[in-house]
């Protein structure tokens, strides 16, 4: 006779199915949790997420609008996931983004060329501007052993502080100007909608092409190889060869250059100024968004898509069921932490052990 | 005359800089005994933060001081044992749950903020702060008086703990314990003691002192809440344990510092300084990457910070 009894085991590797499924828990999750807040709150919490489906793929023009929303969480998230599968700490992802925009923007005061040349000086400023900063983070880990994530943090107060004092002391500021915020950018720098009427512009075309090659370089470069093995073993990687304290600079400044395109793309594709409060959270978001599409590029584009289409719809629920757009910075939170707990229960699996008595 | 001016500016200054000092104490005494129990807790902000806004809204509520105080210390509580579940329990990495805490605070905190802007119709209510306490004698001593001795009971509590704290790590048994967690928390758990149980009551201290200073920063320095009004300070708590090289008078030097700093700011342009306002704010900061960049001393950094505990 055979009796059948059942254990729980630890999983080797949970997988990308494992993973997808996990995160669709969590979102679903969130949602119940948001929900139960709505409704505490005295909101009809079902007519408030219909108004966030509606706003984030009710029409062609709202998946563009979702879509031009996620393009800077992308940039975020893999500069999230660079550092990341190097186990390199760094959250530098905000003021590095602020960064690539404010140095793009310091050209365009003085550059008065046409946009075919500008455009891409625009770009080239904002990984620069970004890579710089990350560098620099990567340059004081490894000659002075300053704590990455303590340097990172210190360096996104101090560029936020930096922006400040370029807007209230008025050099990036008209005089007459009451908000915060810079001139509006000039328009042959901001980037080009990719074809007539279209709202999806030059940005999300280049946050797809950088998918695809982080894609690439992470799992089918030698370069790739040598990062992961970092991440995995610093030690180890030694003997094969990776100096370590190249690998930091080089990590941190490709981070840093990526979080600077998302710098770009949201200041000279969407909002033609800068201000504090316009890339503000970007950072973040994307740290959420890269620990959830488990450090991989191809998922960060889903789950940045997904993340897109909250805060787009977001803005209609606002309009439309009077929920503060806030929320959405709140669910993801609350994504995130109901990821962080199911992982630990997807960890785990049932198996059935026969035995024979 | 302008002697005399200068005089109650100095005073001011540093009367200003023990004040602002309080918070950020408590802040880090408390994450100071998390990090000696090897737990890495990055969300200290976010507990604040939560503290803040529920020691603010509470007392609003009960219009007492006395129940917002209560209840934020609760909050703070809550955050940090919320980070025990996670991190000493499930073991999730310590790192990016700290971080998730500060996500969600900052995003919850600012969403139910407006939302209680359109419930109090645009205006939120002002609380009335707690006084400060002249203690007897001791505030009549000239100049120090005013500067030390004129303070909130917290200000008092928060330099107390020092050493209280200092006492507790290296006098008693309780707290030897606490520094092997930090450092070899095997140790402990050959001899039948709980690794878990001490880490779960070195976050309860710690939320007990975040908590607290989210209080007193709504409740005795200002008197409202403003979102993200914490503004780094649980940040800055980490790099001054970091600067402190985890001792508990190093790192009291370490806040006075960072305090005159912003102390100095609010004046600043009151003397007639002409240094824009955001640089004296970022130099905490670019202070904080300096000071590192100094660091010679043998690190006293706790060897398994971070590291969840596993038994074989």
């Amino acid at each position: 006779m055979t009796i059948s009894d059942y254990r729980i085991e630890k999983r080797a590797d949970v997988g990308m199915i494992g993973l997808f499924a996990q995160a669709l828990v969590a979102i679903a999750l969130a949602f119940i949790a948001s929900g139960l807040l709505l409704t505490v709150l005295g909101f009809d919490s079902v007519a408030a997420f219909d108004a966030l489906r509606k706003g984030a793929f009710g029409t062609w023009r709202n998946v563009q609008g979702s879509l031009v929303h996620a393009a800077p969480l992308a940039f975020t998230g893999l500069a999230v996931a660079v550092a990341f599968r190097a186990r390199i700490w760094s959250i530098g992802q905000e003021g590095q983004l602020f960064a690539g925009a404010m140095l793009a923007y310091f050209f365009t005061t003085f550059l008065n060329l046409p946009a075919i040349i500008t455009v891409p000086l625009v770009i080239l400023a904002g990984a620069l501007g970004g890579g710089l900063i990350g560098g620099l983070s990567g340059k004081l880990k490894t000659r002075f052993n300053v704590d990455v994530i303590v340097s990172t943090v210190m360096l996104n107060y101090i560029i936020a502080y930096l922006l400040s004092y370029l807007l209230t002391s008025r050099i990036w500021m008209a005089p007459d100007e009451y908000y915060l915020q810079t001139d509006r950018i000039p328009q042959e720098a901001r980037l080009p909608n990719l074809w007539r009427g279209a709202d999806l512009h030059l940005g999300v075309a280049l946050a797809v092409l950088a998918i695809i090659v982080l894609h690439v370089l992470i799992n089918r470069t030698t370069f790739g190889f040598s990062m992961r093995a970092f991440g995995g073993n610093p030690v180890a990687a030694r003997f094969k060869g990776i100096e370590p304290r190249r690998m930091i600079v080089i990590v941190l400044t490709l981070s840093g250059a990526l979080a600077g395109l998302g710098g770009v793309v949201q200041s000279f594709g969407v909002d033609f100024r800068l201000s504090q409060t316009f890339l503000y959270g970007y950072g973040s978001a994307g740290l959420i968004v890269a620990v959830i599409a488990g450090l991989r590029p191809l998922s960060i584009g889903l789950v940045a898509f997904i993340f897109g289409a909250l805060a787009k719809g977001g803005l209609f629920m606002q309009v439309m069921a009077d929920v503060s757009s806030a929320i959405i910075s709140a669910m993801q939170a609350i994504i995130l932490m109901f990821f962080l707990v199911t992982s630990v229960l997807f960890q785990y699996r049932l198996r059935r052990v026969d035995r024979d008595v | 005359m302008s002697e005399l001016f200068t005089q109650a500016i100095l005073v001011s200054m540093f009367s200003a800089t023990v004040r602002i000092a309080a918070p950020l104490l408590l802040v880090s005494i408390g994450e100071l005994v998390v990090q000696r129990a090897g737990i890495w807790f990055l969300g200290v902000e976010g507990s604040m933060l939560m503290a803040a806004f529920t020691a603010y809204f509470a007392s609003v509520a009960s219009s007492s001081l006395y129940i917002g105080l209560l209840a934020g210390i609760v909050m703070g509580i809550a955050v940090h044992l919320s980070m025990a579940v996670a991190a000493v329990t499930l073991k999730i990495n310590q790192f990016i749950i700290g971080l998730g805490i500060n996500l969600l605070a900052s995003g919850l905190t600012l969403f139910l903020y407006r939302e209680s802007f359109k419930m109090f119709g645009g205006e939120v209510p002002t609380i009335r702060p707690f006084e400060t306490v002249a203690l007897p004698g001791l505030s009549q001593i000239p100049i120090l008086g005013e500067i030390l001795f004129n303070q909130h009971i917290f200000t008092y509590l928060a330099f107390a703990m020092v050493g209280v704290v200092w006492a507790f790590l290296y006098r008693t048994r309780y707290g030897l314990e606490i520094r092997a967690l930090g450092e070899n928390p095997k140790a402990l758990d050959t001899k039948g003691l709980s690794v878990s149980g001490r880490q779960y009551a070195a976050l309860a201290f710690g939320g007990t002192m975040a908590g607290l200073a989210g209080a007193v920063l709504v409740l005795a320095l200002t008197d409202r809440f403003v979102p993200n009004m914490t503004n780094g300070r649980g940040w800055l708590a980490i790099v001054i344990i970091i600067a402190g090289n985890w001792k508990p008078l190093p790192i009291l030097l370490a806040v006075l510092v960072f305090a005159f700093l912003e102390a100095f700011q609010l004046q600043a342009q009151g003397i007639g300084f002409n240094i824009p306002y955001q640089l004296l704010l970022a130099l905490p900061y670019i202070g904080a990457i300096v000071a590192m960049m100094g660091l010679r001393w043998r690190s006293e950094q706790p060897e398994y910070l971070g590291v969840p505990y596993h038994r074989e």
